[in-house]
């Protein structure tokens, strides 16, 4: 005999379930995703939290967490949400390749994306090819990555350092065609070596009567340069080269403008466009500074013209009270090379969720837009683009210095082809 | 009979079937801590004595360095050849520096193993034609013996490699230990001397166990220069340094496979600490190792012996069975 | 002439800085006989704490000048506050331990401290440049100088000397003294060891501070700019004798004036140099050139 009071519950039970069940269909009912796609794409991201070097891995991650919650707000790729995983870069090589490999095997991310240091990305790329995790590396500098071993899974979204060097010479010889002495003031590493060697060899390529009439070597992120700046007071150099970066450069700046430096010499920070809203009225007018080797910044491409940096820059101005950097950009770029990868993928595998082998084979060649403008990815895994050069100059409306004068390099100007190692390249510029 | 014979075949049972059962990144860190552990009982020779060494990353980078050079301008990656070679390295080296040295003693002794170090570090960093400087050198896929595994196979081979070297290591210093220059390189913390009244040089004691832990600390370099892969001049600095000594006070000093037991949770607190805790990993590490230090200056050994001792002799009858 | 008249002026101001640095080292060492390996640690909060208080002060539109205040109350603050909790919580309890432990100790107490920084300030480069830029500029030799850093090295000149004097000619100095000689014995004598080591290592934290505090003012100050600084003030006392007053201002002034050398004419080996010149002395003289030989009891 059906009591009524059951009838009732069985009622609303089934009513419940019937909007349960809705509701979980629901999300399904819109985009599906390709079939085989896995609940999420998890994604690493590593990058500088701690140490001197933060000072670009915060702007990475920052840029990470952004533009990943816009894709999920857009409804993902292709449907499927993306979740990322940050992990700290600094501890040096042995704790990066832990980490590494713990993000492959027991995060069991899809792909990994990040590296600033030229050390942990060569550490990390053989593990990469190991455990076959499709890897792309958004700014380490070396080119030893992609010129002196041939990669299947790991990609470089970002000119070498070479560029940084190359476009220098050039615009600097462009500027001041009668350059007579140079001088150069890097860290002793790597990084400061390899980019004062190509800029050495880049300008006497170019004007081979020029001399160098100081190479002074610092050690990384030296904190005290009056030695240094005194030097080259006294040397007299037509141009200054300095790879200096982070809180080191803004100590260089600090130290060296008040003592005339900028003003008696013509400077070249190839890092100098990310410090200049620490910087701020310390930056005299006239230095040289450059994004590195990259196509904008953020007034560059005017935002009011592009849809995607206005995006971009007041999204970051206004979450992050900080004005996109070149890390920015080349994280932005990074990550949206990813999705264009495997965008591509999943459309040339008519609408299944690709293997990683399928997005490689879709990076390659592969074409996109990030908000500075196209960048095209070469069959030897490293993706080439345009960069921006200019002079600063205080600008009232921001409180710190902006770069004018800017002129805009092309690939193939500042970047080695595919097969031909840096030096040699230099070593037949035109 | 009993628990204290059991409980190393019992360790080194779990060791050796260990990598058949945990997952792949586990594996990892077991066998970084295997690999870093000969320099950690290095720097616990050092401890028992009554000595610090800030400096014994110095032997970990000859080490590895040499495994990097071999590398690059050999083509020689035989982990068979590079071992020996390694160790002999870190002896030589060794040797040289122990010259000096062996005369000092307290904080001198700890300072003056660090100017060492950090000269090597320099040097390493400096002469990046040579060394690679801050990129660093790539140790490539290793070989044994000339045989080159397949590449599924290739990380467990190196595991029982480490952890094969882990047991040689073990065993020199063990017979080290029972030798009279181990004796009295205990008795150098309490008294020197008395030492010299028993007619033994307190210099070549420390002398010897400087070159033995230089010996250790190569043999170290080379078996986490092919498990990281990447060598760079990190290897010898201070910080480097401070991370043995801090492994080997984790694990307690005062036994020999206390180091161990402090190197394998030294990489696990590490690589959990970074997972949970992705932007303050340097103040976890810096709180546990105060904790260490506040509360259990024995390390984990000396919790672990005091749990044995509360159990009492009726857990090792049980065990017999 | 003018070559050396620019290495003495780089010498000279680089020498003040790491006198700034060093002297608390070595005072902390001679009365605790404690390597603080945490000094490095105590002298970025200072830094940071002098920099976020000027900041401030510029923020707040108020007069520039009050830049200077604040790099003095910004150290006394952390010196302080961090000196005597430090002391209490943590030191106090290894004074018995080996020399290891208590090496650990500070190391460990350092890795705390650099996180504690980055989560109370953050990662971007802080930098406060009205103190250093009100003061203006002058010529020597052709090379233009800034009269901020004539004012380090009268400062770290000054500092020194009342420090000489302190420890010369006042009671709490030569009680100071007395521990730092024989410990044992002053205890007998009377003294309140347990209060001259907290007196003392806030005064180590203070000079710390302080130093950090000055310094700022030239550089963009960030995470992690301290583990340098560390090490170069191991090696300055370590040169000048560690625990020795003189020593502290011996060993800067050939530490930064073998740099000054060393960058005006070969500039690769600055860092070698240093560590070589350390290795020389503690060979030659483990001690130092001013510190006192240990006697070995039996």
């Amino acid at each position: 005999m059906r009591h009524p009071q059951t009838l009732r519950v069985a009622w609303g039970v089934g009513l419940i379930g019937i909007v349960v069940a809705v509701l979980a269909l629901a999300p399904h009912l819109g985009a599906a995703p390709p079939s085989g796609a896995p609940a999420e794409l998890k994604l690493g991201f590593v990058d500088f939290l701690s140490g001197p070097a933060a000072t670009f891995g915060t702007p990475g991650k920052n840029t990470a967490e952004w533009l990943v919650e816009k894709w999920n707000r857009e409804g993902g790729i292709r449907g499927v949400k993306v979740k990322l995983v940050v992990v700290d870069e600094s501890g040096g090589p042995d704790k990066q390749v832990t980490e590494f490999r713990r993000l492959a095997l027991d995060e069991k991310v899809h792909a990994v994306v990040g590296y600033t240091s030229s050390a942990n990305c060569l550490a990390v790329a053989p593990v990469a090819e190991e455990l076959r995790v499709l890897t792309v590396i958004h700014v380490c500098g070396t080119r030893r990555l992609t010129e002196e071993r041939q990669l299947k899974y790991v990609f470089r979204t970002s000119n070498t350092q070479t560029a940084d060097s190359v476009m220098a010479a050039r615009y600097i010889l462009a500027m001041k065609p009668d350059v007579k002495t140079i001088a150069g003031a890097n860290e002793d590493y790597a990084w400061g070596r390899d980019s004062w060697d190509d800029f050495k060899a880049a300008m006497l390529r170019l004007k081979p009567d020029v001399k160098v009439v100081a190479e002074l070597w610092t050690k990384i992120q030296a904190g005290e340069y009056s030695a240094e700046i005194s030097r080259l007071l006294a040397a007299q150099p037509d141009v200054v080269h300095s790879s200096f970066w982070g809180g080191g450069l803004i100590t260089f700046v600090k130290q060296a403008a008040p003592r005339g430096l900028f003003k008696t010499r013509l400077v070249y920070l190839s890092t100098g466009e990310q410090v200049l809203q620490d910087v701020r009225k310390e930056m005299p007018d006239g230095v040289i500074v450059a994004p590195r080797a990259t196509p904008g910044y953020f007034l560059h491409p005017d935002p009011a013209t592009n849809r995607l940096q206005k995006e971009y820059v007041e999204g970051m101005k206004s979450r992050y009270g900080r004005y996109p950097d070149y890390p920015a950009y080349r994280t932005y770029n990074a990550l949206a090379g990813l999705r264009a990868a495997y965008e591509r993928a999943i459309d040339q595998g008519g609408g299944k969720w690709p293997t990683t082998e399928e997005v490689i084979k879709a990076f390659v060649g592969l074409t996109w837009e990030g908000p500075l403008g196209k960048l095209t990815m070469r069959e030897d895994h490293q993706a080439i683009h345009g960069a921006i050069i200019g002079l600063t100059k205080f600008n009232p409306q921001f409180g710190f210095a902006t770069m004018e004068r800017i002129r805009e390099l092309k690939p193939e100007e500042i970047m080695p082809p595919v097969g031909m190692k840096s030096p040699d390249w230099i070593a037949t510029l035109k | 009979m009993g628990g204290r014979r059991f409980a190393p075949a019992v360790g080194a049972a779990l060791l050796v079937a260990a990598p058949l059962v945990i997952p792949d990144w586990m594996r990892f860190i077991l066998a970084l801590a295997l690999a870093k552990f000969p320099a950690v009982l290095g720097v616990a020779l050092f401890l028992r004595g009554g000595m610090v060494s800030f400096g014994h990353a110095m032997f970990y980078a000859v080490g590895a360095y040499a495994v990097g050079f071999s590398a690059r301008w050999l083509g020689l990656r035989d982990v068979a050849a590079l071992l020996p070679l390694g160790v002999v390295l870190g002896a030589a080296a060794a040797a040289l520096v122990g010259l000096v040295m062996a005369r000092y003693r307290e904080v001198f002794f700890a300072m003056l193993n660090l100017a060492f170090s950090m000269m090597l570090y320099g040097a390493l960093l400096k002469l990046y034609w040579v060394t690679g400087g801050t990129d660093g050198l790539a140790a490539g896929v290793p070989t044994f013996f000339g045989w080159a595994p397949p590449r599924e196979f290739l990380r467990l081979v190196l595991y029982y490699a480490t952890l094969a070297t882990t047991g040689l290591a073990v065993w020199v210093v063990y017979r080290f230990l029972a030798s009279p220059l181990g004796y009295f390189l205990r008795a150098r913390g309490d008294n020197e001397i008395r030492i010299e009244y028993s007619g033994e040089s307190v210099q070549r004691v420390i002398y010897v166990t400087y070159v033995l832990s230089g010996a250790l600390g190569g043999a170290a370099g080379v078996l986490a220069a092919f498990v990281v892969g990447h060598i760079v001049p990190e290897y010898a600095f201070w910080v480097q340094s401070g991370e043995f000594v801090f492994i080997a006070l984790l694990g307690g000093f005062e036994s020999v496979p206390g180091p161990l037991v402090g190197a394998i949770a030294f990489e696990f607190i590490r690589a959990y600490a970074s997972k949970y805790f992705p932007n303050e990993w340097q103040m976890v590490l810096g709180v546990i190792m105060l904790a260490i230090i506040l509360f259990r200056p024995g390390g984990l050994w000396a919790i672990w012996e005091a749990l044995r001792g509360r159990l009492g002799p009726r857990a090792g009858e049980v065990q017999h069975a | 002439m003018r070559l050396l008249t620019i290495i003495v002026m780089d010498g000279a101001v680089f020498a003040a800085v790491l006198y700034l640095l060093s002297v608390g080292l070595t005072l902390v060492f001679g009365v605790l006989r404690i390597l603080n390996v945490s000094h490095g640690g105590l002298y970025a909060v200072g830094a940071y704490m002098a920099t976020s208080l000027a900041l401030r002060v510029v923020g707040a539109g108020a007069n520039p000048y009050l830049t200077y205040a604040m790099l003095l109350v910004g150290p006394l603050v952390v010196g302080l506050v961090a000196g005597p909790l430090i002391e209490r919580l943590f030191l106090r309890r290894i004074y018995a331990a080996d020399m290891h432990i208590q090496l650990l100790l500070t190391f460990a107490i350092f890795l705390v401290l650099e996180d504690l920084i980055k989560l109370l300030w953050g990662t971007a480069p802080l930098f406060a440049s009205e103190p250093y830029m009100l003061l203006g500029q002058f010529e020597v030799g052709g090379i233009t100088y800034s009269w901020y850093q004539v004012c380090l090295i009268a400062f770290a000149v000054l500092f020194g000397g009342v420090l000489a004097w302190a420890v010369r000619a006042t009671r709490i100095g030569k009680i100071v003294v007395a521990v730092i000689t024989d410990r044992e014995v002053s205890q007998a004598v009377g003294i309140n060891v347990d209060r001259i080591f907290t007196v003392a290592f806030t005064l180590g934290a203070l000079c710390a501070a302080l130093g950090g505090a000055l310094i700022a003012p030239t550089i963009a100050v960030v995470p992690g700019f301290a583990l340098d600084a560390t090490v170069l003030a191991f090696a300055v006392i370590a040169i000048g004798g560690m625990g020795s007053l003189e020593g502290a201002a011996l060993g800067s002034l050939i530490v930064g004036l073998l740099r000054s050398v060393a960058v005006h004419t070969v500039p690769e080996v600055d860092l070698v140099a240093i560590y070589l010149a350390m290795i020389m002395v503690l060979i030659v003289r483990p001690e130092g050139l001013f510190g006192q030989l240990e006697v070995r009891r039996i």
